[in-house]
């Protein structure tokens, strides 16, 4: 004997209302998992691309919850080159989205080698960043736990190379405390790893020429709480300014971004009297 | 309070360059400073120091910002410690002072002479890696213008004996350690060949002094009462009175700061860590009741654990706000102690309250405002103080914009903790302050880049690369990095970077954004002095 959540009026007739079945089961399940998080978590924030934002089920980041944004490329690298790929870049806009409520973002460089002038560009207000160098593992977890768990924090930002169950657990609970949304940068080993992430993200560059000069990056969905994984889209980070360096090699001309120290002396002749 | 000043012990507490001020005039001064002189252009200075032709008086400069707000309070930590040799210690009353006066009547005959007092204080001072000029007269002016003004000699004061030293900074520095002692009835005659500026006259008075040939206090002195009041008013009159012991000069001494020491000691030494943890929190309770009760917080916590034997344990716990919550002052201290290993057992244990602040309250909103809002300074700096206080304040850091052209000097890092509470927020006054402050070696405001112009990830040194190029100076084809061939596919640049010539060496750069047919992006650049690759950064 099957028992349904819900009443028989409500109950499909066709396998095409079984969809909608699924969708209000998800939507109770979210509510029951809603009343563990504290006040403020679980409100859904953008990612800072739109793009990205139609490819989640939640049209964004759900506060409280940890984010896990692998890199991955094409062939086979290793995890370090595949840091290369776009995925910390994609993960700092989303930071950059979350500190709009307020709060402040707590970057964890435990091999120092975190450019703040880079995240400016990204748009991360200086005043508001808090980089925080652990000089072990063990330090490192115990840290993150700590900034999740503050309501001063709106989001974490971290390179995360390996992590037990247990801490990730741990995190993720500090994080539904707080609503403090929790932001990893990992490489695709860690795809086969268990995880306690809300969301799981691949990913990928793609190398295409653009006739807008930016940079192209397929995103998959590999995991959720709400459905929709495997779903695949490809966004663009944002175009540098206009006027700025283009693409593609100039030959051996410097003159494109020569940094004159002294301003150029006007030409000796003049043109009337080489005229005349 | 005001005392009436019998004898004053003019303390001069000099250093190689800064503040030279009216003492720019004497010429030990100038001998010791290579002739650098207050207001000077600092590559001026830095021609002097580098280019003096003898070899010996070439100094090496030490350049450092000034901070008068520093300075101020270094002076007061100095008076404070001065306590122990006189009961009334104040410091000059000057725009930016630099002598501290003692009030030491009566205390040379329990010190066994004023000379072992002076000798005392110069040693104290030496012990701090500083150099002191002593000076013991029966009056504030007369010992304040021995002090700064009076001619190097290498024993105590002889009326009439003027003796220049002419030698290196280290006899120079010997000679001015040595005290000025002031026979009492002999005031007139110590300041007769002291220049006018020893009476603390104002500048341009002694320009006119200067011009009118009058070049010694003795000069000064001998001229009609009269005339001086009617060309110069009553201030120079007051003062050589005063330098003289013929008008009263009142101090007010500088008020004697409470002391928040705590002791516990123990009837038994113990190496328990429970038991050294709860006579801490016992510790941490006190101060917190204490200072609480003036609406007061502690900023910075001395705590030293002595053994039985062997040396003492310390630490200082530091805050980011003021605090006088038991609870958060117990916990930052638990977790500083997690960190310690005691190898003896402690017999003693204090704490010492060395810098507090006024407490902050803040009403809280009855309508709890916006719930979603993460804008809560006060859990954040909970989070930098535990934070702060388990890695080391280096290791919680907010980075800064700075205007170099350098990858590597374009940004640094300052301890959280050490930035005031307002700059926490989000606002305009850390915007502020980060676009008021440039570094020495530019003036130029610093300039964000544009998104995708700087890699997130930086090398903290360089990778040296292997690169195939087809084209000689031209661009990289193919590179071997993290364990992989990178085969380039499209590259972008080269931008150029010439700077940092006033440092060691000068560095010259192309750089170049590489993609690789795998979509990897990275920067890389070639030394153009060497002609080397190396990768520099990632783009995350």
């Amino acid at each position: 004997m099957t028992t349904s959540l819900l009443p028989d009026r409500e109950r499909p007739s066709d396998a095409a209302g079984r969809a909608a079945v699924v969708a209000a089961l998800s939507e109770q399940l979210r509510q029951l998992e809603g009343e563990r998080f504290a006040s403020g978590a679980g409100e859904t924030i953008s990612t800072g691309v739109p793009a990205l934002d139609h490819l989640l089920p939640d049209r964004g980041l759900r506060r409280g919850t940890l984010v896990e944004w692998l890199g991955e490329t094409a062939g086979r690298v290793s995890d370090r080159a595949a840091a290369a790929s776009g995925a910390g870049t994609l993960a700092l806009i989303a930071a950059c989205s979350a500190l709009e409520t307020g709060g402040a973002l707590v970057v964890f460089d435990r091999t120092r080698r975190f450019y703040p002038p880079a995240a400016l560009a990204w748009g991360i207000p200086l005043e508001r960043l808090i980089v925080v160098q652990p000089s072990s593992v063990a330090e490192e977890a115990w840290a993150v736990d700590q900034s999740l768990r503050s309501r001063g924090v709106a989001a974490v930002w971290m390179p995360l190379e390996t992590a037990d169950e247990h801490t990730l657990r741990r995190w993720q609970l500090a994080a539904e405390s707080s609503g403090t949304l929790g932001l990893l940068v990992r490489g695709a080993s860690a795809r086969s790893e268990p995880s306690w992430a809300d969301l799981r993200l691949a990913v990928q560059p793609l190398s295409k020429v653009t006739a807008e000069r930016t940079r192209r990056l397929r995103v998959e969905l590999l995991r959720t709480r709400s459905g929709g994984t495997g779903r695949v889209i490809e966004v663009e980070l944002p175009a540098r300014e206009v006027g700025q360096e283009s693409w593609g090699w100039r030959g051996a001309s410097h003159e494109t971004s020569t940094l004159h120290l002294a301003s150029s002396v006007a030409p000796a002749t003049n043109r009337r009297a080489r005229r005349a | 309070m005001l005392y009436q000043l019998n004898a004053a012990c003019g303390a001069r507490v000099t250093a190689y360059c800064p503040r030279l001020g009216s003492a720019a005039a004497s010429g030990w001064l100038r001998e010791l400073s290579s002739g650098i002189r207050p207001g000077m252009p600092l590559a001026e200075a830095m021609a002097l120091a580098m280019h003096a032709e003898d070899a010996e008086t070439r100094t090496e400069l030490h350049l450092e910002a000034a901070d008068p707000w520093g300075d101020r309070r270094a002076l007061e930590a100095l008076a404070d410690d001065c306590l122990r040799f006189a009961p009334t210690v104040c410091i000059e009353e000057a725009a930016e002072p630099d002598s501290l006066l003692l009030d030491v009547t009566g205390i040379g005959s329990i010190c066994g002479g004023e000379e072992v007092l002076a000798r005392q204080i110069t040693a104290d001072f030496c012990g701090r890696r500083l150099t002191v000029r002593v000076a013991i007269a029966d009056t504030l002016g007369a010992a304040w213008a021995m002090a700064h003004f009076a001619p190097l000699k290498c024993a105590t004061w002889m009326p009439g004996e003027v003796e220049d030293i002419d030698g290196n900074a280290a006899k120079i520095l010997t000679a001015l350690a040595e005290p000025l002692l002031v026979p009492a009835s002999e005031t007139a005659a110590a300041l007769a060949s002291l220049p006018p500026a020893a009476l603390r006259l104002a500048t341009e008075t002694c320009l006119l002094l200067d011009e009118l040939g009058i070049q010694q206090i003795e000069q000064l002195a001998s001229l009609r009462r009269e005339t001086l009041l009617a060309r110069f008013g009553p201030l120079v009159l007051l003062k050589l009175d005063q330098a003289l012991g013929a008008a009263t000069e009142a101090i007010v001494a500088r008020a004697v700061p409470p002391e928040w020491t705590f002791d516990w000691l123990l009837e038994h030494p113990t190496g328990r860590r429970e038991m050294i943890e709860w006579v801490s929190e016992q510790l941490v309770a006190r101060i917190c009741a204490a200072l609480a009760r003036q609406r007061r917080g502690v900023l910075r916590l001395g705590c030293r654990f002595t053994p039985e034997r062997g040396a003492a344990v310390d630490f200082v716990v530091g805050l980011y706000r003021p605090s006088a919550s038991e609870r958060h002052v117990g916990e930052l201290t638990r977790l500083k102690l997690e960190c310690v290993r005691f190898r003896e057992p402690v017999m003693s244990v204090r704490f010492e309250v060395l810098a507090m602040g006024v407490l902050e309250f803040q009403q809280r909103d009855f309508l709890a405002g916006d719930r979603t809002s993460h804008d809560d300074p006060q859990a954040l700096a909970t989070l930098v103080d535990r934070l702060s206080n388990r890695l080391g304040a280096q290791s919680v850091a907010r980075p800064w914009l700075l205007a170099g052209a350098q990858p590597e000097f374009a940004s640094q890092y300052r301890p959280v903790a050490s930035l005031r509470q307002k700059h926490l927020r989000p606002g305009t006054a850390a915007r502020n302050k980060q676009q008021s402050t440039k570094p020495a070696a530019s003036r130029r405001e610093p300039r964000p880049p544009q998104p995708g112009d700087r890699p997130l990830w930086l090398e903290p040194r360089p990778l040296s690369l292997a690169v195939v190029s087809v084209v000689p100076d031209g661009p990289p084809l193919m590179f071997h990095a993290h364990g992989s061939e990178h085969r380039i596919v499209r590259t972008s640049g080269p931008e150029r970077i010439e700077t940092g010539w006033w440092r060691s060496r000068c560095v010259r750069r192309d750089y170049y954004q590489v993609e690789t047919h795998e979509g990897l992006r990275y920067w890389l650049f070639r030394e153009l002095n060497t002609g080397r690759w190396y990768l520099h950064g990632t783009f995350q």
